[in-house]
């Protein structure tokens, strides 16, 4: 399987963004902020969840800019409404959803504006290592990187969400990608079909 | 989430966060701006943001203007040997308030001549920001402190 490939080799780097215990960790770390005036535990949430936020804005085409605004604004919000927030196990979604609507919201209005010129929009998707970050990737991962750039966008969106967000609502990614609710779940699955796919039939990718 | 999924979501997620990276100080920014809302202070907003070749040396100084409804602030970056920075400012209207420079290291404190120039020399490079504190004398009265967005140095 294309997977185990993909876990194996190249050595593990570390990873910024451990998506498993993030989630309820950030539950935990927000409980104590917002409920036991502990500000260590809000420098905690922030430093945990930022990079998170950081691909899941990112998946919207933003600039880098743009991209650090809508994480800016997203703590700026979760501190203005915090007292509002009744279940704070779901803090992390709450957090998330925000940022994907803003990021949204940005990103619309840019696509507005950029309309005309087609080249800017596509320099924002990501569809290139950004080189203004003066990246050095690994052979899998580069190879990864340019089998998810032939993926269609909606794809290279979706899988970029799903891979960072913790459980995203269907709801409003269905507003955010063009697609009925129902068709989200094999999307996703379809989009993985396709990118296994790619990968299978990489020998520079299968001989590892 | 199947877990059949994970092994592959995984490897997407190293990959995304090797190819486009979060920026290394973002979180922190993001901290320092949280701190000002909590203060009773006007946030300046990035008005400008220039670079161009150092007057003092090959590396490349940057100019950032500020802007708030009772102040702007010009401040100009330029190296000071390994991983220092000097930073050049003024304020407009031109008053001789008080500046401090806030950093990890600590909080530097300068005051502007009557033109509004002030200089902090010697500066360790991070992220900081800067405060315009209400200053008694001064030919411009500040109700409150006005302070910079962080920005890194």
């Amino acid at each position: 399987m294309t997977a185990h490939a993909a876990d194996g080799s190249g050595g593990p780097r570390s990873v910024t963004v451990d998506s498993r215990s993030i989630w309820s960790d950030a539950a935990t770390s927000f409980t104590a902020w917002r409920d036991d005036d502990d500000a260590a535990a809000l420098e905690r949430l922030v430093r945990r969840l930022t990079p998170c936020l950081w691909h899941i804005v990112r998946a919207y085409g933003l600039s880098r800019p743009q991209a650090e605004d809508v994480v800016q604004t997203t703590w700026l919000a979760l501190m203005h409404k915090a007292a509002t927030i009744n279940d704070p196990q779901a803090v992390g979604k709450w957090i998330s959803t925000v940022a994907r609507r803003e990021a949204w919201r940005v990103s619309s209005d840019a696509r507005r504006e950029t309309e005309l010129e087609p080249a800017t929009a596509e320099a924002h998707t990501g569809a290139v290592p950004d080189t203004a970050a003066q990246v050095v990737l690994q052979d899998a991962e580069r190879r990864l990187w340019e089998h998810v750039g032939e993926l269609p966008e909606r794809c290279r969106r979706l899988l970029r969400v799903i891979a960072f967000d913790d459980r995203p609502d269907y709801a409003s990614l269905s507003t955010q990608l063009g697609l009925p609710v129902g068709a989200i779940g094999p999307t996703r699955g379809r989009c993985l079909a396709k990118l296994r796919h790619r990968l299978d039939a990489d020998p520079r990718w299968s001989d590892r | 989430m199947m877990s059949h999924d994970e092994p592959l979501l995984d490897a997407l997620r190293s990959m995304w966060d090797a190819a486009d990276p979060s920026p290394p100080d973002l979180a922190t920014r993001a901290l320092f701006r949280l701190a000002l809302e909590d203060l009773d202070v006007e946030v300046m907003a990035l008005q400008a943001e220039l670079s161009g070749a150092g007057a003092r040396g090959p590396e490349l100084a940057s100019t950032i203007i500020f802007e708030s409804q009772s102040l702007a602030l010009t401040i100009m970056i330029s190296a000071a040997g390994r991983s220092r920075r000097r930073l050049d400012g003024w304020i407009t209207p031109s008053a001789a308030l008080v500046v401090r420079l806030h950093a990890a290291g600590g909080i530097l404190e300068e005051t502007a001549d009557d033109d509004g120039r002030f200089a902090f020399a010697d500066v360790a490079e991070g992220v900081v920001h800067l405060t315009v504190e209400p200053t008694g004398g001064a030919a411009l009265h500040l109700a409150r402190q006005v302070a910079t967005p962080p920005i890194t140095i």
